[in-house]
């Protein structure tokens, strides 16, 4: 049956093209339209909402440089590490969460309790919450493989110290945010922080990088590492050998550095005190060497002795009438032993730590220049190392001298140093008269791995060559001959200084409640006299019965000067004829080892103790 | 010969009676018309070439959509071996930290008590009899200095 068609479409062929087109150029001009609106006007919205759909963007954290020793040991070292955290708005029965959550990270009912509230996304209405920030891989596997809704992970990264508490004073510590807070990694923080990175790549739904998609990186730069002077070995040693005097002693603290009086660099140093609350000794975070003050007593007589070679007015050689008391202002300052009045050379002054002695040479010099050298030799400033809290000690100003004074502070009392100042002008003397600023970084390495060293501090002169040798021909003496036997070691020349001082305590005065004196006992020296390559402080706080420097810290210094030469491989420049090897008169091979049998049988039998030989 | 006289030369050999009628044209519908063939021959499409021409197709689309998928491997490929990269300088870092502790002193220490040995109240030290004999470099020096520039920079490599 043929279309029935109206006869205006008959008439009119070209009218159902016309509506046709009209319908298309409705349905075109609509898209256009819609076109312009989407690409045009609302394009920025749609861009964004799309470049959001598909692009993702990772922050690459910048890892905190690490800190090795002097030998590359890894001392502090950061490790990306899982933080949990939750979206609480996407989790429905908080209290479940938590409870699941608390096996893996160990919470007790209380820490769970308070997790729940923080998961607790109705009253808090916060997207975000931490749960338990850089747990332990197998933690964070686990707590993942639980798949709780609204549980993401992130990395951050976390501080470690391989050795453990070793140079802990020195290292110092950083915050939850990895920010320094002490010691050195405050001190260097910017130095050691990195700079975060952005990855911006092109994904499709699961995240996956779509191939030939943008990828943009803007990558991490890794903070620099530092290489300490510290010598991992030497550190521990030094950390024993103090840790063991002080519970021996019953002291309550102690601290010792160990250098290289040429360099200024510092090998070792230990800090220890007791803990007020349970009395236990503890590796302190205060790295109380640099920023503490002591009275260091008569180790501060070089000082003195030192300036008056250095101005001309006496000899080593030189005799000076010394009564045992000597009184000075309105205080009557003592020698330790009652002697009569005689002729001491002032090596003999110093030999045997003549409190008198070295008021009558002080007197010779006067105040000022007494002033001006215990400045000269560093006193009353802080060092170069720039540690933080680094203490200036005490000196008073010329013109707040009493009358006291002139005898008080020659002999190390009313001046307060810290151990680290008293350590570097004994080292002037170790140089031949220059003073060589202390330094704890032997290099940075920047995140290239370039390796940049740090230059030695300027060395200025405080006294000349031949005061220095004439010094430390004295100090020899000392450990020879006088107060400072317990520090010398076998096979070398140790010079060096003995140091017993009252303790000025909180309250004022030097006496407590019951009328008693607290001591520091202190040694320092340096070896091999003739050519030094070590030097070594060691201060005792308050150490209970035998209280002097020569018995409680020159032990520690011989230990660890004996440690010290070895570790260096410095072999000792001669035999000496005291000490174990006496009998080998020669210092041939075949006497030193017949000897060291004989000492062995000895020992072994004396105490059945192991005696090792090394080299 | 020119034109006049050529139509003179016509008159003198025509008839003198009237033209006769031309001849009616035979009949066609309204429209149409003969369309000469033209010179150019119609072009004939080889079948083969057609069929070629498709399967080159064929394959180009094909061609395109295998390096598509190479592509896509090969991202999935740079994925993997990204997250293997950070994996493995993670499990390096770990390690390094790891090596560390062991090699601490304080550990060796412990772990030497643990076997019975003990630190001597006394050590004796035994020393060359020639004093200037030639001895080995110093710890720190020359000797670490060399370790250090070979290891380091491995030690530092810039983050991912």
């Amino acid at each position: 049956m043929k279309p029935v068609r109206s006869a205006a479409t008959r008439r009119r062929p070209h009218l159902r093209i016309g509506i046709i087109l009209v319908g298309l150029l409705l349905g075109f001009g609509g898209i256009s339209v819609r076109l312009v609106l989407i690409q045009g006007l609302g394009g920025d919205e749609y861009t964004s909402f799309g470049t959001s759909q598909r692009m993702q963007t990772i922050v690459l954290p910048g890892a905190r440089g690490s800190i090795f020793d002097r030998n590359g040991n890894d001392l502090a070292v950061s490790l990306p590490q899982r933080t949990i955290w939750a979206n609480p708005t996407l989790i429905d029965r908080p209290v479940e969460v938590a409870a699941a959550l608390a096996g893996p990270l160990g919470f007790d009912p209380a820490a769970t309790a308070v997790l729940a509230g923080r998961l607790d996304g109705r009253s808090s209405g916060t997207q975000f919450a931490y749960v338990a920030r850089r747990v332990d891989e197998s933690v964070a596997d686990a707590v993942a493989e639980l798949k709780l809704p609204g549980i993401g992970f992130l990395e951050e990264s976390k501080r470690f110290t391989p050795a453990g508490v070793l140079a802990h004073s020195v290292l110092g510590s950083v915050d939850v945010d990895n920010l320094g807070q002490s010691g050195l990694e405050m001190q260097y923080d910017k130095a050691l922080s990195g700079t975060e990175g952005e990855l911006v790549i092109e994904t499709d739904i699961r995240r996956r990088a779509l191939p030939g998609g943008e990828y943009e990186l803007k990558a991490a730069q890794r903070g620099n590492d530092l290489v300490l002077t510290i010598d991992r070995s030497m550190q521990y040693e030094t950390e024993r050998a103090l840790r063991a005097q002080i519970e021996a002693k019953g002291a309550q603290g102690g601290m010792v550095v160990v250098s290289r009086p040429a360099t200024g660099e510092i090998l070792a140093l230990a800090n220890f005190q007791r803990d007020a609350e349970s009395g236990e000794l503890v590796a302190t975070g205060n790295n109380m060497a640099v920023t503490t003050v002591y009275e260091p007593g008569s180790v501060n007589k070089v000082i003195t002795v030192a300036a008056a070679l250095e101005e001309g007015l006496l000899t080593p050689e030189t005799l000076i009438k010394v009564p045992d008391s000597l009184q000075v202002s309105d205080h009557r300052f003592s020698d330790h032993d009652n002697h009569p009045t005689e002729d001491y050379s002032v090596d003999r002054i110093l030999t045997e730590s003549s409190n008198v002695g070295t008021i009558k040479i002080a007197q010779m010099l006067g105040p000022d220049r007494v002033d001006s050298y215990l400045r000269r030799f560093g006193f009353g400033k802080a060092t170069d190392l720039g540690f933080p809290h680094e203490a200036a000690g005490i000196l008073l100003d010329r013109a707040d001298y009493s009358g006291t004074s002139i005898g008080a502070i020659p002999i190390g009392q009313g001046i307060a140093v810290t151990a680290m100042q008293m350590l570097e002008a004994y080292n002037v003397l170790a140089n031949g008269g220059l003073y060589v600023p202390p330094r704890l970084i032997l290099a940075t390495v920047d995140s290239a791995g370039q390796r940049h060293s740090t230059p030695s501090g300027k060395p200025r002169r405080v006294v000349s060559a031949t005061t220095a040798s004439q010094m430390r021909a004295m100090l020899v003496n000392v450990v020879a001959e006088g107060t400072g036997k317990r520090g010398g070691i076998t096979g070398y020349d140790v010079a060096g200084k003995t140091g017993t001082a009252r303790k000025p305590l909180p309250q004022g005065g030097y006496q407590d409640g019951a009328g008693n004196y607290h001591y520091v006992a202190n040694f320092v020296g340096f070896l091999p006299a003739e050519d030094p390559e070590l030097s070594i402080i060691v201060v005792i706080d308050e150490p209970v019965g035998d209280i002097f420097g020569g018995t409680v810290a020159a032990p520690v210094f011989a230990d660890l000067a004996q440690y010290g030469m070895r570790l260096l491989r410095i072999p000792p420049p001669r035999v000496t004829t005291g000490g174990t090897l006496a009998g080998a008169a020669d210092g041939s091979a075949r006497e030193i080892v017949a000897v060291v049998e004989q000492e062995r049988v000895r020992a072994t039998a004396a105490t059945s103790t192991a005696i090792a030989v090394g080299g | 010969m020119s034109p006049l006289s050529a139509r003179a030369q016509v008159s003198s050999v025509a008839p003198s009676r009237a033209p006769a009628a031309r001849p009616k044209a035979p009949s066609r519908p309204g429209h149409l018309r003969v369309v000469v063939p033209s010179k150019r021959r119609r072009l004939r499409v080889s079948p083969a070439l057609v069929v070629g021409s498709l399967l080159l197709v064929v394959a180009v689309a094909f061609g395109v959509a295998i390096a598509q998928v190479f592509l896509a491997q090969g991202q999935v490929r740079l994925d993997q071996m990204e997250a293997e990269l950070i994996s493995e300088q993670s499990r390096y870092q770990t390690l390094r930290k790891d090596v560390a502790e062991l090699e601490s002193p304080s550990r060796i220490v412990a772990a030497a008590e643990k076997q019975g040995m003990v630190v001597p109240d006394d050590v004796v030290y035994l020393q060359p009899s020639n004093p200037d004999a030639e001895v080995a470099p110093l710890s720190g020096g020359v000797e670490a200095a060399t370790a250090w520039s070979t290891v380091k920079p491995l030690l530092a490599a810039p983050a991912p």
